[in-house]
């Protein structure tokens, strides 16, 4: 049990570090990209150039006119006239740079791009070949990886093109760097005991092969020569060799991989492609203690890389839009030279922050290169460490520190050099103060970075925090525009509790949601307006000593907008006093007041007298609704039941009072005895009117004839005067499938009907609707194919006549005669047959249509092959003629192939062709 | 639509410059009426108002506009249009600011004969 969590833990930190370590190799690559990167491309920058540095020049240039017209003509300013030679000359000067702008960060650009590309600040840095390229891994990486597309060949191939090799190496020394760190947290557990590093060559017991050898060895046995030279070699050679052939010959016992793996084989696996996710082959070795893997360490320690190697990328990120800012706003500082003093001030501050931006890059690669030199290195710097002879000794113990330990020592050495990478532009810029500060606090970079994501993420979270509403989106993006931060969600949030509070006061105080909502929005017109607010206007009345009506107890309640909310005694609201309400109270308040109320009590009337309406129109739509249900009930009970057919009649009808009442009955006599005692019950006197209205009522009033089949109900519904309402048809089953659907679906199987356009040619009707079917019979359009065949089946004569009856069950349905429609509807509805019988009718017809339509499909491939036949026995005679003709040519010019001869040939060659 | 942009972004940006620098502090004086003083020599009592000062920012935004849509619109190198603009800029500013000056003083000569 215990081992299974931990072969799960071990699993689950190799995915996790193959993760983070593959993000510091993507990361290492995000940074050399980001810094080459030019924001303005050729395209873009001339479309926008002239744009801008005209508007910005002009702009510029306005201010020097100004400033030179003044020295002109005030004659305390221009002291001497080489102020104005001088200002003239910084004229021309500003000019001149000015055209040169483009040029100059092109330049820039094409020098910066030049040293990334060739790696001058890398080579510098790495003069000599490094561990790692003495090693096998970069060779192979480099084999592996440097292949280039040839358009001749169409092919990939290998090259020595020193760009691509310098792309490759770029991209292998981020992984390198995430390899060499991750190496101390995974390696062999052997390499951790030097006594058996000593007695360890190649996975085998350097005793054994030394006692093989001794006991085998013979002047003319080379192989024992050859096992004791090798075996003594192994006794000499220095202990970091030692571990790199321990590591080279560790293979893998993943059980379910055969490929046989060794670590070195891995290592450069993970150099190569940057998937650190191969070292997941080594789980077993793990769990069975050959390899030796600190597993959180190893994360936390990928994490901090991951954590430093971003704050570059930001930082290069950021250093590209600054410098496309200041190339574009370079007119202006330039300008601004020729007024002196501040002006020159000016460009003397663009300069520096042109230069400092520039320069930044190299200075932050140069410390990268400098990090990932150590990174590379780092077994060459701690050579000497891990030497046999200066192996250190714990003073405790008394015996050797393991080559495991000094394997952790190295990953701490690595993440002390990205601590350092990490502070190194600080203490740059304390030796070289600059405006620039590098922060080492992510926020700080991000700062800057993420003012877009932070409106972005501020509108989104506004979105939310205030249920929906994009003003307040809109309030939390421009506050995280501006502060990049999301700190508008929280205040949006806040927004949002004090609007529900004020809310739920209002409504305490009576007001309605519609009031609410309309006081609201009058508020926020008020205040766009810049008006007073209602507190204030309730203050001066209150300094005025004012009451809205004497002798009433007023309530003032503070919503949500800053409006007052007046309630009398009794809690009714009487009136409100809006923000920046402009009512004078003083002669008109107690007119105002009684206004107020007065108009409160008429609205208060005007809304029971809808309510009431409304109360009543509801219990009308109840009744339908309930009307409806007993419909269904009645379905439920009866139909289903097995009985044949029900009928059920309605009407709706409005009383004296407004009222909508729903009667109905199982026929006319049940239907009128219901309305009958219906109105009774409302009151309606015995009389001529009452039985008018009966009688009036029984006649429009609908009349729903619900039919039972085996398998399906079908439901009419029409009115006294004959006039259908419409019908439906319901399957009993199981499925509940209405019938409609399922004669709809039946109709859908694109049922093959002929037309009449006594082409004989095929359609497909109906399209999925068995109304276009029952259209397509009552326009007659249903073809009958007669056809007369020969002994083979073939058609020899055929006729297409209009389809005349179609036999339902035992009844025949005429198609020729005008009502199809109604006509079917009636016989199913006075149950002549049944829905199964139309349904099998219909089906008769689709089989009938589909027969039809093979045997046209069929007919006319036997016709094409006829034709194809008489094609080519065509083209067969042509060309036998063709042959005839050049025999008899051939003939007449005397040679010995005769037209017979010719003839004769064709035949053979054509065997079975009409040989006429 | 350049021109409208122009102007308009112009005008704010003078009146906001003008509004926010001098409006604590009253002896400080725009540059334009500077100019105008020591141009055509008003007396004392005329002072500089809002309205001048509007109407100076009106005057500036009106220049600048013309000067960058002729230029835009001309669509010549920088090395070209810049000097253009320059003479542009000196000659526009000159003339319009000597018809306003010139209204100012008649203003100012009534002020004085009152």
């Amino acid at each position: 049990m215990v081992g299974e969590i931990y072969k799960l833990l071990v699993t689950l930190f190799l995915r996790i570090d193959s993760i983070v370590y593959g993000i510091i190799s993507v990361l290492y690559q995000v940074f050399i990209a980001v810094a080459s990167l030019k924001m303005f491309n050729d395209g873009i920058y001339s479309r926008i150039e002239n744009m801008v540095y005209m508007i910005v020049g002009v702009f510029a240039l306005f201010l020097i006119a100004y400033n030179l017209l003044k020295h002109m003509i005030d004659a305390d300013l221009s002291k001497s006239a080489t102020d104005v030679k001088k200002v003239v000359l910084n004229l021309v000067t500003s000019m001149f740079m000015i055209m040169l702008i483009p040029i100059t960060f092109n330049l820039l650009f094409s020098v910066q791009n030049a040293i990334l590309k060739q790696d001058l600040i890398g080579k510098l840095f790495q003069p000599y070949t490094t561990d790692f390229e003495n090693s096998e891994h970069l060779s192979s990486c480099l084999d592996s990886r440097v292949i280039v597309y040839q358009e001749d060949s169409d092919s990939y191939v290998q090259t020595d093109d020193s760009q691509a090799v310098n792309d490759v190496k770029l991209k292998c020394y981020g992984n390198l760097a995430a390899l060499q760190m991750f190496q101390g947290f995974f390696y062999p557990a052997i390499v951790n005991d030097p006594e058996n590093i000593q007695n360890y060559q190649n996975g085998t017991s350097l005793t054994n092969t030394l006692n093989e050898a001794a006991a085998s060895v013979h002047p003319e046995d080379s192989t024992a020569l050859e096992k004791l030279g090798s075996a003594v070699k192994w006794l000499f050679e220095p202990l970091p060799m030692k571990v790199f052939d321990i590591v080279n010959a560790f293979r893998n016992s993943d059980e379910n991989d055969n490929s046989d793996f060794s670590l070195a084989d891995a290592y450069d696996v993970a150099v190569a492609s940057g998937d650190f996710a191969i070292f997941e082959l080594f789980t077993e070795n793990v769990e069975s203690g050959e390899i030796k893997y600190t597993f959180l360490a190893s994360t936390i320690a990928g994490g901090f890389a991951c954590y430093v190697l971003l704050l570059y990328c930001l930082d290069v990120a950021v250093r590209a839009v600054k410098l496309a800012f200041y190339q574009m706003i370079a007119p202006f500082p330039i300008m601004m030279r020729v007024v002196p003093k501040k002006g020159t001030e000016i460009f003397n501050n663009w300069l520096k922050c042109v230069s400092t931006t520039y320069f930044e890059i190299f200075s932050r690669l140069a410390i990268l290169y400098f990090g990932m030199f150590f990174v590379s290195n780092i077994f060459t710097l701690m050579g000497e460490g891990l030497s046999s002879k200066n192996i250190g000794y714990n003073l405790m113990s008394g015996s050797l520190f393991g080559v495991g330990v000094w394997l952790l020592v190295k990953a701490v050495i690595i993440l002390g050099i990205f601590a350092f990478m990490k502070k190194l532009p600080e203490l740059l810029k304390q030796i070289v103060p600059s405006s620039d500060k590098f922060s080492l606090k992510l926020w700080d970079h991000l700062k800057d970075s993420f003012a877009i994501p932070a409106a972005i993420g501020g509108f989104a979270g506004g979105m939310v925090a205030s249920g929906g509403n994009p003003l307040a989106g809109i309030r939390a993006a421009g506050k995280g525009w501006k502060d990049s931060s999301l700190a508008g969600i929280g205040a949006e949030h806040k927004r949002r509790l004090a609007k529900l509070e004020a809310d739920k006061k209002s409504r305490a105080a009576g007001q309605s949601t519609t009031e609410r909502m309309a006081h609201r929005m009058l508020e926020r017109g008020r205040g766009y307006l810049g008006l007073d607010s209602g507190v204030d206007e309730l203050n001066r009345k209150i300094d005025r000593g004012e009451g809205l009506r004497k002798g009433t107890t007023i309530t003032a309640i503070n919503d949500s907008m800053d409006n007052i909310q007046l309630l009398d005694s009794e809690s009714h609201h009487i009136g409100t006093i809006n923000r920046g309400d402009t009512r004078i109270y003083d002669k008109d308040t107690k007119t105002n007041a009684e206004t107020s109320l007065e108009m409160w009590k008429r609205r208060q009337s005007d809304i029971k007298e809808i309510a009431n309406k409304y109360d009543e129109t509801a219990s009308g739509m109840r009744a339908v609704a309930s009307s409806a249900k007993a419909f269904d009930d009645v379905m439920e009970s009866k139909l289903l039941k097995g009985d044949s057919k029900y009928t059920l009649q309605y009407s709706m009808f409005k009383d004296n009072q407004g009222k909508y009442h729903v009667v109905y009955g199982v026929d006319e006599n049940d239907f009128k005895n219901n309305l009958r005692a219906k109105l009774n019950e409302l009151g309606y006197a015995d009389g001529d009117q009452k039985d008018a209205l009966i009688n009036s009522l029984s006649e429009s009033s609908s009349i729903g004839n619900l039919s039972t089949f085996q398998n399906y109900t079908a439901g009419f519904l029409r009115k006294h005067d004959g006039e259908d309402l419409g019908n439906s048809y319901d399957e009993i089953n199981q499925s509940g499938t209405k019938a409609m659907d399922a004669l709809k679906k039946l109709a859908e199987r694109e049922l093959i009907l002929g037309d009449d356009n006594g082409t004989g040619r095929m359609i497909k009707a109906g399209q999925g609707s068995l109304n276009t079917l029952i259209n397509n019979i009552v326009a007659g359009k249903l073809l009958e194919l007669q056809a007369t065949r020969d002994v083979d089946g073939t058609i020899t004569s055929a006729t297409l006549d209009r389809l005349s009856n179609i036999q339902v069950g035992s009844y025949t349905l005429d198609l020729t005669a005008p009502g199809f429609e109604s006509r079917l509807q009636a016989a199913l509805r006075n149950g002549q047959f049944t829905a199964d019988e139309l349904i099998s009718a219909l089906k008769n017809l689709e089989t009938a249509a589909t027969n039809v339509e093979t045997e046209k499909t069929s007919d006319a491939g036997k016709i094409n092959q006829r034709l194809n036949e008489a094609d080519s026995q065509v083209k067969a005679h042509t060309r036998f003629i063709e042959t005839g003709n050049k025999a008899i040519d051939i003939e007449k010019r005397g040679n010995v192939y005769t037209a017979q001869q010719a003839t004769t040939d064709y035949i053979n060659k054509t065997k079975g062709g009409n040989s006429q | 639509m350049i021109f409208f942009l122009i102007f308009i972004i112009s005008f704010v940006i003078y009146f906001l410059v003008d509004y926010i620098i001098l409006k604590h502090s009253k002896k400080l004086q725009i540059n334009e009426f500077k100019y105008l003083k020591k141009r055509f020599k008003y007396s004392k009592k005329f002072e500089e108002t809002n309205k001048i000062k509007v109407t100076c920012s009106l005057l500036n935004a009106l220049i600048m506009s013309v000067v960058c849509t002729v230029m835009v619109y001309c669509n010549f190198k920088v090395y070209i249009s810049l000097p253009l603009a320059f003479v542009l800029l000196i000659l526009l500013i000159y003339s319009v600011y000597g018809i306003y000056g010139n209204i100012l003083k008649k203003v100012d000569e009534n002020e004085k004969n009152k």
